[in-house]
């Protein structure tokens, strides 16, 4: 069963890009109050605290590559590609500071605390830690999948890997939760 | 909590839960959740996942907006100006030939000299010409009509005053270029 690409939005997309290009400034506030939340949410879940300074520097850099943006894959799925990049070079710049601790994998693993203060229903909890559970990997392509709803092609341009691969990641990661809440 | 058997429901549980499934498909997973108690398990944990990540707080977009690029000015500067400067610098050029064709050379080459009944005359485009009027023709001062009085020495020696010139034009006048014509008149 095959999931009917989001047509009409990605349309908007480039509709609102080529105004932005045009000189309608309008259009980039459009841009980014359709996806600043998404790019925020995918951003916390992969353990970056400064989440909107990632935002941000994601939208300037996209805004500034505009010219270059070929629509190939939906702007969505290139936003969330450039906030991953993002974080990781911030990941890389932090390894390189000296008084910085190293960040491992568990550590980045407890990301999803900033959702602390908003999730406060025991089941949510439940869920949450469930989730964190996860490894980074599968906790990026299970919430691309369930939390944004990217396609299996979508997660592997956003994460860069195979289709194969993401598939694998999501279902391992939906047993691992399963496992958590009801074993 | 097993797993369904059925993997392609199991694989669009996600799509239905963002609406990105057709209609026809849609009621297919529905009908399929509604008889499986698995897949209707699977179905209320992703929803409840997908709560969670709901749950992230709100970005000042304002604040990313201010911080973008102006596009309008960057854009104004770079093909506005860039137009500015080009019509500049072609109408620079043309005063440049206009100047050029009018004032001619200094050496005297390519000096044509004609009379109220020269025929028009076409300079072909970068080649500098000055137009005199006189009332002593020397060179070209013929009319049309006189051409057939000329014996084949006088032809010849008229036709390599024309090559000389590179008066001919190989293909249709340019306009913008150093085009002067009916001047006898």
């Amino acid at each position: 069963m095959v999931a009917q690409p989001d047509r009409a939005d990605d349309r908007d997309d480039r509709t609102l890009i080529e105004r932005w290009l045009g000189g309608d400034e309008r259009a980039a506030t459009a841009i980014v109050e359709r996806h600043a939340t998404a790019i925020a949410r995918f951003v916390s879940t992969l353990g970056e605290r400064e989440t909107d300074e990632v935002v941000q520097d994601t939208f300037v850099r996209a805004f500034s590559s505009f010219d270059s943006f070929r629509g190939e894959s939906s702007l969505r799925t290139w936003l969330f590609t450039i906030a991953r990049r993002l974080v990781l070079d911030r990941r890389r710049a932090q390894r390189r500071r000296p008084a910085t601790k190293p960040i491992e994998d568990v550590e980045l693993a407890s990301g999803f605390t900033a959702l602390d203060s908003i999730v406060a229903a025991e089941a949510e909890g439940q869920v949450r830690e469930a989730v964190e559970r996860l490894s980074p990997t599968q906790r990026e392509v299970f919430t691309l999948r369930v939390g944004e709803g990217l396609s299996y092609k979508e997660i592997a341009e956003v994460v860069g890997t195979t289709e194969g691969a993401a598939r694998v990641h999501y279902h391992n990661a939906l047993r691992t939760i399963k496992d958590a809440l009801y074993v | 909590m097993s797993d369904c058997s059925n993997i392609e429901i199991r694989e669009a549980l996600p799509e239905l839960l963002h609406g990105r499934l057709d209609a026809i498909q849609a009621a297919k997973v529905r009908e399929h959740v509604a008889r499986c108690a698995e897949c209707a398990a699977e179905l209320e944990l992703l929803e409840r996942v997908q709560r969670l990540y709901t749950a992230t707080p709100a970005v000042n977009t304002a604040a990313i907006v201010a911080a973008l690029p102006r596009q309008r000015t960057r854009r104004a500067f770079s093909l506005g100006m860039l137009r500015a400067a080009a019509a500049i610098v072609v109408l620079l050029a043309g005063a440049l030939v206009f100047r050029a064709a009018m004032s001619g050379s200094e050496n005297g080459n390519n000096q044509v000299v004609v009379t109220p009944d020269t025929p028009a005359v076409t300079v072909q485009r970068d080649t500098p010409v000055t137009v005199q009027r006189v009332a002593q023709p020397r060179v070209l001062a013929m009319s049309l009509s006189e051409l057939d009085d000329l014996d084949a020495d006088e032809m010849e020696s008229l036709l390599s005053a024309l090559l000389r010139l590179e008066a001919a034009p190989v293909a249709e006048p340019d306009t913008l270029m150093g085009s002067v014509s009916g001047v006898g008149t």
